[in-house]
């Protein structure tokens, strides 16, 4: 997760760690983002803005509140999706979509 | 026995005997994922409970009732914050609100602070910050120094009287010294802005002189700020 402002990223993060205690979730400072990607490979990634670099490397992402609207965007797998006010159900699913995705493969 | 009392979040059974009570929460904020996680943060320390979630300002106006401490964003789809934050402090003296808000301007917090919030939190807070100031305004503790009171009633005082001042600047302005200015911000020069009106160009500088005085500004690039900071034209 690597989403502005610091207060979306943490409390977003630790609401997801504690409800899908199975994912490793890491917060970094989106700057950050690129690096970590390369080094820790995730299956998942969340930014106000995900660069088409990042997004040839994972399996998901969301871009969360770009430009700090209400809408957000996602892909899973080939699956893209728009979203006008996102849930933290949405999050969640997407995560357990992708667990899926990469069980499959 | 001391006799009973109710304090912010607080029952005093017997003197010194302190036991805590739930603090009722008012998550006010219409990015939904955050609200929804800061909401469930909260439902996880048992002094917190949070009764209600609003994504607006008409869903918090009917979400007030028994509520203690409100978070409050600023920038609702329905309205401004600070509207919320002076409701609750004139009709609801009871609810301390916290307003946690991603604006950079330290003047809105400032507002905010008049209106009544006990707190301000920028967006950029950690988990940590937010918790422990929600703590704090259920124990009734302030979140803001007089110190620090003062300087931001004082920026709301600055700020308000700029305004006005801007406002008067503004209404000295003739019509024909508004088109000179929506011209400049075409990024017109003063030969083509004497062109476009139909005046020489000594016309056109004797009105930038007479906007630069009344605007209180140096140059045409102040003035062409001023100007649309202000509202008095548009840059297309």
């Amino acid at each position: 997760m690597a989403n502005e402002p610091r207060s979306y990223r943490e409390v977003i993060a630790e609401a997801v760690r504690a409800l899908r205690p199975q994912a490793r979730i890491v917060a970094a400072e989106p700057e950050e983002l690129e690096s970590l990607v390369e080094e820790l490979r995730p299956h998942v990634v969340v930014g106000n803005r995900v660069s088409p670099a990042v997004r040839s490397r994972v399996p998901a992402w969301v871009e969360l509140y770009p430009g700090y609207g209400t809408e957000s965007f996602s892909c899973v797998g080939e699956e893209h999706t728009t979203y006008d006010d996102i849930q933290l159900p949405d999050l969640l699913s997407i995560i357990d979509q992708t667990r899926r995705l990469a069980q499959r493969s | 026995m001391g006799e009973a009392k109710t304090l912010h979040g607080k029952i005093e059974i017997t003197e010194g005997q302190v036991e805590e009570q739930t603090a009722n929460i008012l998550l006010v904020e219409d990015h939904a994922s955050f609200r929804q996680a800061l909401a469930f943060m909260f439902e996880r320390e048992p002094e917190f409970s949070v009764i209600a979630q609003a994504g607006s300002v008409s869903e918090a106006r009917v979400a007030k009732n028994g509520v203690d401490v409100a978070v409050v964003d600023l920038g609702l789809p329905d309205g401004d914050g600070i509207e919320l934050v002076e409701e609750f402090s004139s009709s609801e003296p009871r609810i301390a609100t916290l307003v946690l808000s991603a604006s950079l301007e330290p003047a809105r917090f400032a507002s905010a602070v008049e209106a009544g919030a006990a707190g301000v939190l920028h967006k950029s807070a950690s988990i940590g910050e937010i918790v422990d100031a929600v703590r704090r305004l259920r124990n009734g503790q302030a979140l803001l120094s007089p110190n620090e009171m003062i300087q931001m009633l004082r920026t709301v005082s600055r700020k308000r009287q700029e305004e006005m001042d801007a406002r008067q600047a503004i209404e000295k302005l003739t019509r024909r010294e508004k088109e000179v200015l929506q011209a400049l911000a075409t990024g017109m020069d003063s030969k083509e802005i004497a062109e476009n009106l139909h005046i020489t160009v000594e016309t056109e500088r004797t009105h930038m002189v007479n906007i630069l005085n009344k605007l209180g500004v140096h140059s045409r690039l102040q003035a062409l700020v001023f100007a649309v900071r202000h509202g008095v034209i548009e840059i297309r």
